[in-house]
């Protein structure tokens, strides 16, 4: 029996010209919260679908929990949870009716668990689910998911486009709910404040790639945040090794480096910086500056000055 | 399932009930403008069609979003499963549509009206039914398909779906069996990823024939484009558009003018008088193959077309395929007045012995003549008396419905076309006797229509058919029957000339003689339409000109090539290659053609890893696109 919730092998996917995924490989230990996170098209929906066997690969393969994504047999779908950023259910039916009817597919169904989630949301059975706002929606989708009692949930971007009160009220339920000891759940945010809360494991994706799968503390330690004075004589962007993001602020540059040792202050210092300092990043800084730094943009674009 | 099934039919069914009473009114308004019972109400019908094809194909569609896709497979059923919860829910909601509205009329008919109601129009809800249910699962597949050309297979089986066999049995099977069989193809077409083909060969096979018949009907089409649209553009008199010398020019003649062009090459010595007498003679045709007996049963009924009207008594006298007797209803009381059966009028059904009952419906015509495949009879109403006219020798049939013309009533049976005296024919208990017995000159198979001119001693006929002198050889025969002197052959007329080069004319062989021969074999075993015009002995029996057999070898072999190339280019598996070479080997171009589209050769070169796109293939690519 593999430890291996998920398995990715050089997994490709290209729609006509497009490569969506890249050379692909990732893998995922059971049990835990795993992020991931990656700027729009970094390919994590397509991910997701090609786990789920919803697409087939270009190249490579997949599996999930030591079945091959393609393959799934009923029984190996039954022990995965899946919330989409639409939360799609039936809207013509009732939200009581939709329960009982995915609750008919479940001997494992905890109906604890549901109750548990359902009361963080103001949600009255007897409504139909498309009468249900977004995030009660949400909430009511959570729910299903994990009354399942999945071995693996995935939560792609469950939060998109919820308010405030209805993310607060989406993560406490996931938080707090009874789920079983060896779930894995996977959760896909943009928002890094949900990633930082719960996330144990940070799996970045851009353009398709794998460029991180580490702890979030792991991550923040790539990140390096320099803040120091820099006479005209300045390196060009480019030029600098693992550059992410230069500001000026106050006329003091604040520079963002990835995987730059202590050392590096050795080479500002050689490039004419003086009065140098590093400073601790929080983690959403340093995905954000991490994800925009591969940004596409206009090639004539000057440099902040 | 059961409750995804539920679910499902409770999705639809206030649309399904909508939609049962909108068809309810359409029919009642329909019954208020004419019987809605004859003909076969073919506008509800492709209502039918059409409705049922896009409730398919939207129900599937809907479930196809993404996100929806992935919350409708993501559960402990298997896939198979949902699809028939859901296939049976929309299946329910068509039954609600279909056959309750159809049944609700018969039975409202039998009961309040004088209207005769057989079981074939309560069983035809059932084939009503079938046809929604059909329609359905097209659209399903047309939804579900990973190939968008699947809707050629749906319209493939649509064509031997709807071909009305003389056996209602066979009719109701093929039904059944149509249905199951694209059932089947939902079923496989019905996986977590919908951009793949179907994994199975059987089900690759099944998907690929009906599709390779309408490729053959298509590619048929496309002779408009290639072939008669240029030539209609750089002709710049449409008339010469038809050649002179040929069969068709000489039909396109007016009636008057055929026999002077058919005899002014001729050495025949009165051809001057002939072609004269001709030109004024009034001129008639006699249809060989018109529509033939119809058995207890079947569809399509024309109810009008099988009654007599008694005007004197105000009776209405309609076939009644259950009784297979006549029955007489008064139109005022809407009383049984009695029936008719080949021993004449009986007054109630408890005294009908089985031989008083019609093996086959006859045709009933000009409100007298009752027609059998061996008799025509005479009802005299006032009398209540049933006399014989005419009896067809021994050996005899008759192969159609008498017609009756201006000067003259004919009667064609396999072996002979009899010319009747009007007059003799409606005189009242006389038996007739024909004025002309005339054999066929050749195989009625190949004789298509027979031209009758009224001479001033009797008829000139003139026999004519594109296969008259054999398999794509056209031809006309002119037979002077005088009224003394007996019937004369007096000239044959061959023509050489085809309008048409003769890889046009048999295009459709030449695409693929296997196919050609297929869909002949289907319709001489369903009896579907007068398939004398498409006798299975002029496909198999190797008269095709030479160069025709000679390029569809051709096409073959090229179309083998391609394939095999094809599939190595975009990876196909080695048992698929196998089976689609085997295919090919058979089927040639529609095979090429339905391979390209069943495996979305285009996408997958440009997708598949490892390959180099070689000059060759971007060609390729830019040629397909």
């Amino acid at each position: 029996m593999s430890d291996l919730c998920i398995e990715t092998k050089n997994l490709t996917k290209q729609f006509g010209q497009k490569i969506a995924l890249n050379d692909f490989s990732l893998n995922i230990a059971k049990g835990g919260i795993h992020a991931i996170v990656g700027s729009n098209g970094a390919g994590k929906s397509t991910l997701f679908r090609l786990l789920l066997g919803m697409e087939s690969p270009t190249s490579g393969h997949s599996k999930l929990m030591g079945g091959f994504s393609e393959s799934l047999s009923a029984k190996e779908r039954g022990r995965i949870g899946y919330v989409n950023e639409e939360h799609t259910l039936p809207g013509w039916m009732k939200v009581e009716a939709v329960k009982k009817l995915q609750q008919s597919f479940y001997p494992q169904w905890n109906h604890n668990i549901y109750n548990q989630v359902i009361d963080h949301f103001d949600v009255d059975p007897k409504q139909k689910v498309s009468a249900l706002s977004r995030g009660e929606r949400a909430g009511f989708n959570l729910s299903m998911s994990l009354a399942q009692r999945p071995t693996l949930l995935i939560l792609d971007e469950p939060t998109l486009g919820l308010d405030v009160v209805a993310r607060q009220s989406f993560l406490e339920a996931l938080m707090f709910a009874e789920t079983e000891d060896d779930m894995t759940t996977i959760y896909c945010s943009h928002q890094m404040e949900e990633v930082e809360r719960i996330a144990e494991q940070l799996i970045i994706m851009e353009q398709g790639r794998l460029t991180n799968n580490s702890t979030p503390e792991d991550f923040c330690k790539r990140i390096n945040y320099w803040v120091t004075d820099w006479d005209n004589k300045k390196p060009k962007d480019k030029e600098i090794p693992g550059f992410l993001s230069r500001r000026v602020i106050d006329g003091r540059q604040h520079i963002l480096t990835v995987d730059q040792g202590d050392n590096f202050s050795g080479y500002l210092k050689e490039q004419g910086a003086s009065d140098i300092h590093q400073l601790p990043v929080n983690l959403e800084r340093a995905v954000n500056a991490f994800l925009t730094a591969n940004h596409k943009k206009p090639e004539n674009l000057p440099e902040y000055s | 399932m059961l409750a995804l099934f539920k679910a499902e039919f409770n999705r639809y069914r206030y649309w399904a009930i909508f939609a049962l009473v909108q068809h309810l009114f359409v029919l009642s308004f329909l019954a208020k403008l004419g019987p809605i019972l004859e003909p076969l109400n073919n506008e509800v019908t492709l209502l039918i069609i059409v409705l049922c094809f896009a409730f398919g194909f939207v129900q599937m569609m809907l479930h196809k979003r993404k996100n929806h896709w992935v919350f409708l497979l993501q559960r402990p059923l298997d896939a198979s499963k949902i699809y028939l919860a859901l296939a049976l829910a929309g299946i329910m909601n068509v039954l609600i549509v279909v056959p309750v509205a159809w049944f609700v009329m018969v039975i409202g008919f039998d009961h309040f009206t004088d209207t005769i109601i057989d079981m074939r129009h309560y069983s035809f809800g059932l084939f009503l039914a079938a046809i929604g249910v059909f329609t359905y699962l097209i659209g399903s597949l047309a939804a579900l398909s990973a190939s968008r050309f699947s809707v050629l297979t749906g319209l493939g089986l649509f064509v031997v779906f709807q071909s009305t066999s003389e056996y209602i049995l066979l009719q109701s099977s093929i039904a059944l069996m149509v249905i199951l069989y694209l059932l089947y193809l939902n079923i496989g077409s019905f996986k977590p990823d919908l951009s793949q083909p179907l994994k199975s060969r059987l089900a690759t096979v099944m998907l690929a024939l009906p599709m390779q018949m309408m490729i053959v009907t298509l590619l048929l089409l496309s002779t408009q484009l290639f072939y008669h649209l240029p030539k209609f553009m750089l002709t710049s008199n449409p008339s010469e558009l038809i050649l002179e010398g040929t069969i068709d020019y000489w039909q396109d003649l007016p009636a008057e003018e055929r026999v002077k062009f058919l005899v002014k090459n001729s050495n025949l010595e009165n051809k001057t008088w002939l072609a004269r007498q001709a030109e004024l003679a009034s001129s008639g045709v006699i249809n060989i193959h018109t529509r033939r007996f119809s058995k207890k049963g079947q569809y399509p009924f024309r109810d009008k077309s099988f009654s007599m009207e008694d005007k004197a008594n105000n009776n209405l006298w309609v076939f009644s395929h259950d009784e297979m007797l006549l029955q007489g209803i008064n139109k005022k009381t809407g009383k049984v007045v009695g029936f008719v059966g080949l021993n004449g009028f009986i007054e109630n059904l408890s005294t009908v012995h089985n031989n008083d009952r019609f093996n086959l419906v006859p045709f009933l015509l000009k409100d007298r003549f009752i027609v059998t495949e061996n008799t025509v009879y005479m009802m005299d109403f006032e009398a209540k008396e049933l006399s014989v006219k005419v009896n067809v020798p021994n050996g005899e049939k008759m192969v159609g419905r008498p017609q009756f013309t201006e000067g003259f009533v004919s009667m064609v049976t396999n072996n002979y076309t009899y010319l009747y005296e009007p007059a003799d024919m409606f005189a009242h208990f006389d038996l007739a006797f024909p004025a002309y017995s005339l054999a066929h000159p050749t195989e009625i198979s190949q004789i298509s229509r027979v031209d009758t001119y009224a001479m001033v001693d009797g008829f000139l006929l003139i026999y004519m058919g594109n296969n008259y002198y054999g398999f794509d050889k056209p031809g006309a025969e002119i037979i002077y029957a005088k009224r003394d002197n007996g019937i004369q052959n007096i000239y044959k007329m061959f023509f050489e000339k085809h309008n048409d080069p003769v890889l046009i004319r048999h295009f459709e062989y030449l695409i693929s003689p296997f196919l050609h021969t297929l869909d002949a074999m289907i319709y001489h075993t369903l009896k579907a339409y007068p398939v004398e015009e498409h006798p299975l002995t002029t496909v198999i029996s190797g008269v095709m000109p030479s160069l025709v057999n000679l390029v569809a070898l051709i096409l073959h072999l090229l179309s083998i090539v391609i394939v095999f190339w094809l599939s190595r280019l975009i990876n196909l598996d080695t048992k698929k290659s196998r089976l689609w070479l085997i295919m090919t080997g058979l089927i040639g171009i529609p095979a090429l053609l339905s391979f390209v589209f069943i495996n979305k050769v285009k996408g997958n070169i440009q997708v598949k890893p490892g390959l180099k796109k070689s000059v060759l293939s971007k060609r390729l690519n830019s040629t397909l696109s």
